[in-house]
């Protein structure tokens, strides 16, 4: 059968058998054996048991268990479950607020912040919406912020948990189009951030412009004034400067003790280690003269909140960037790193750990089955012709190079309305990511500033597909952030309340999506 | 956390794989914490480590499946499903649990013999721990198949006559119980349950 007919029944039978609510996972392999049935014929198929053509379906799924990077998403998950039982959280909140309380729209701000700190630990949003609509929601309510204010920062700014790094959409992403993960997330910085950025410009922009949109708190004797905020700062980062400072001698002594110096070993050679001292001294100094004792152990107090999720962010990014493990392994030590924070904050329990475990194995399941079932499908399309098909298809109609990415942005923001971003990774990308390669460089992007580094096409579009996905989470009928704070949001708060709360920040988004997409630049600051 | 009920031997087989499987990710944990120390303090780099981890993260993502097949937590997208009538979803269930059993038996069918030559022939990864990967994973990969479609099947009979059809917002009642109750926030409202 000629490969046309196969894409049009493979179309059909998908949106069919999603429709009767078969999983999307098992339906992609049923798929993908009714496309080898198409192209095969079943006399060559089943002509003999135990070999032919359909042993291609088992060596795909044997092939993804076989990828050392696809470790890291249990392991991220079970991070995130793990953060999501503990009180890193609601104590980094309290710690930030304190700063923020006679700020106008600052609950809302301390919140973006927050998510970004968070996003910036674990890969998953979900846990993220829900943590934050548990704390930061009957705050805002509490005091009279704007109702959908309030609703769209919390579920913005925790969806961007899968857009900066480490994200699980973009492993997924790099693991399904062999790109270098690594490239993705730094490619994911930057927009990363002017997105989270949007939103706090956006939050400051409006509540300055009307001010009974985020009421301040009462006054309370316990404020601090602004000088005394910044003694205080000032004695936060010194306390953890020096801290810095002390591992990187520590690091120094350590390497310099046991001979273990290389030629590309940096920070430890005597200019430095000696500006360190001067530094640490100094600091010290600063803290115990100017600052005093009871000041410092006043401001600890205030700011200790904060130090558990930097440690955090610390070890999985530092991890990651630093170059000490591969992503597999940097998501292993974020797990250690929140595990030995929850011992030591006394909150440690069998029943956590289990639970989390247990959470951590069904996620794993629902996840990794669609990728066994969508990498078969994928697999057998492709023998069948189909990617080529699909391509010639595309690029053969007259539509200029942009035009054709402004349909696929256009898919994806459609069927992320309906369908989890996994099932697209699996199933689009293998289609879409070929026509893109073939597309011509000098077009992508106003100032074509791909042509000198041709490779960073794919990175450049999985990052577009991480902001269409930012998008997805909100989308109404089925944005996932939505059910998640409906959860937790009180009962007068209905759905369609938290999708209006959305609007203006899935327009940013698009906003974002459309800056990224004309000047890709934006993800190739540190290529 | 809250489960989803297990009736029948074939729930209880699940369960049972499920509890020690479920651990893996945890071990992993370990070894690579073990593998890091060892590297970076000791500077005496293991051999097996990366690969036992590879391993076990093979056998979690099988049998993780079955485990959700059992919770019925698989991702669907249930849009139509949830508004059409009883007999109707009846009828959608039995064509899905058909399909994924075919599905099951095609891939058995295409790859026996290639995973029955890895299993008896013990191949290894060819690296320099050599672990036998490939002559275990390759049938695990069939046999969790095959218990995924027994899974599904055994599903089908149980939930034949119950009524309940939200699976998903159960599902996510639960977990925000559980973050709720984890972050001292105790009091369950009610009010919010049922009307999601």
């Amino acid at each position: 059968m000629d490969i046309g007919t196969i894409s049009l029944i493979l179309l059909v039978g998908l949106l069919f058998l999603l429709a009767v609510g078969m999983p999307l996972g098992f339906a992609s392999g049923f798929l993908a054996v009714v496309v080898m049935v198409l192209k095969f014929g079943p006399d060559l198929l089943f002509s003999e048991f135990g070999r032919g053509p359909l042993s291609i379906l088992g060596q795909r799924m044997y092939g993804l268990t076989t990828d050392y990077v696809l470790v890291s998403v249990p392991l991220f998950i079970f991070m995130a479950t793990l953060l999501e039982r503990s009180g890193i959280a609601r104590d980094m909140y309290t710690s930030l607020s304190v700063w923020m309380n006679r700020t106008r729209g600052g609950i809302a701000l301390v919140t973006s912040f927050m998510a970004v700190v968070m996003a910036a630990m674990s890969g998953i949003i979900g846990g993220e919406v829900v943590l934050l609509g548990l704390i930061a929601l009957p705050q805002m309510l509490r005091l009279g912020y704007d109702q959908n204010l309030a609703i769209g920062t919390i579920c913005a700014s925790g969806s961007l948990g899968t857009m900066i790094p480490p994200s699980i959409v973009l492993i997924m992403y790099g693991l399904i189009t062999e790109t270098s993960i690594h490239a993705l997330f730094k490619a994911a910085f930057v927009p990363g951030f002017i997105m989270a950025g949007c939103y706090m410009l956006y939050i400051i922009i409006r509540t300055r412009l009307n001010p009974s949109l985020a009421p301040l708190p009462e006054p309370s004797p316990d404020d601090m004034d602004g000088y005394t905020k910044r003694v205080y700062g000032a004695a936060l980062v010194a306390i953890l400067a020096c801290s810095g400072l002390v591992i990187l001698l520590a690091r120094a002594a350590f390497l310099i003790f046991f001979d273990r110096i290389a030629e590309d070993t940096t920070m430890v050679d005597g200019t430095f280690i000696a500006s360190s001292c001067v530094a640490l001294v100094v600091l010290l100094a600063f803290l115990q003269m100017k600052v005093r004792p009871e000041r410092v152990s006043a401001a600890w107090a205030i700011g200790k909140g904060l130090v558990s999720p930097i440690v955090v962010v610390l070890v999985v990014l530092g991890s990651i960037y630093g170059g000490i493990t591969g992503i597999t392994e940097a998501a292993g030590m974020g797990c250690v790193a929140v595990m030995v924070l929850i011992i030591m904050r006394g909150e440690f329990t069998k029943v956590l750990v289990k639970e989390a475990l247990m959470r951590t194995f069904k996620s794993t399941g629902t996840i990794i089955w669609v990728t066994f079932g969508a990498t078969a499908l994928a697999g057998a399309y492709t023998i069948a012709g189909g990617p080529t098909y699909i391509a010639n298809l595309i690029v053969g109609t007259d539509l200029p190079t942009l035009g054709i990415l402004a349909v696929m942005m256009l898919v994806f923001l459609f069927l992320g309305a309906f369908m989890d971003w996994v099932g697209i990774v699996l199933l689009v990308m293998p289609v879409f990511l070929p026509i893109v390669l073939r597309l011509p460089v000098e077009d992508l992007g106003l100032l074509s500033p791909m042509v000198e580094a041709r490779n960073f096409v794919p990175i450049w579009f999985g990052i577009l597909f991480c902001i269409n996905m930012q998008v997805s989470f909100l989308s109404p009928p089925f944005g996932p952030a939505a059910f998640y704070l409906k959860s937790v949001a009180p009962p007068h708060i209905t759905l369609p309340d938290i999708f209006k709360g959305f609007l203006p920040f899935i327009a940013m988004q698009l906003g974002v999506l459309a800056a990224v997409f004309f000047f890709p630049e934006l993800t190739m600051f540190f290529h | 956390m809250v489960e989803h009920e297990r009736k029948g031997w074939i729930d209880a087989v699940t369960w049972r794989l499920s509890q020690v499987t479920m651990l893996f990710p945890a071990v992993i944990v370990i070894i690579m914490t073990y593998e890091v120390f060892m590297r970076y303090i000791l500077e005496k780099p293991t051999l097996w480590v990366n690969e036992m981890s590879l391993w076990m993260g093979g056998w979690v993502y099988l049998t993780a499946g079955i485990y959700a097949m059992q919770q019925r937590s698989h991702i669907r997208i249930t849009i139509l499903y949830d508004v059409v009538p009883r007999w109707l979803r009846k009828a959608f269930d039995v064509l899905s649990t058909t399909l994924i059993v075919l599905w099951a038996m095609a891939t058995i069918w295409g790859g026996f013999n290639e995973s029955w030559e890895a299993l008896i022939t013990w191949e290894r990864f060819g690296t320099a721990w050599d672990p036998p990967i490939p002559a275990v994973t390759q049938p695990l990969i069939l046999l969790c198949l095959a218990v995924i479609a027994v899974q599904a099947v055994s599903n089908l009979i149980l939930d034949w006559n119950s009524e309940e059809s939200e699976h998903q917002d159960e599902e996510l009642l639960a977990e925000i119980e559980e973050i709720k109750r984890a972050q001292g926030f105790s009091g369950t409202n009610d009010t919010s349950k049922g009307n999601i």
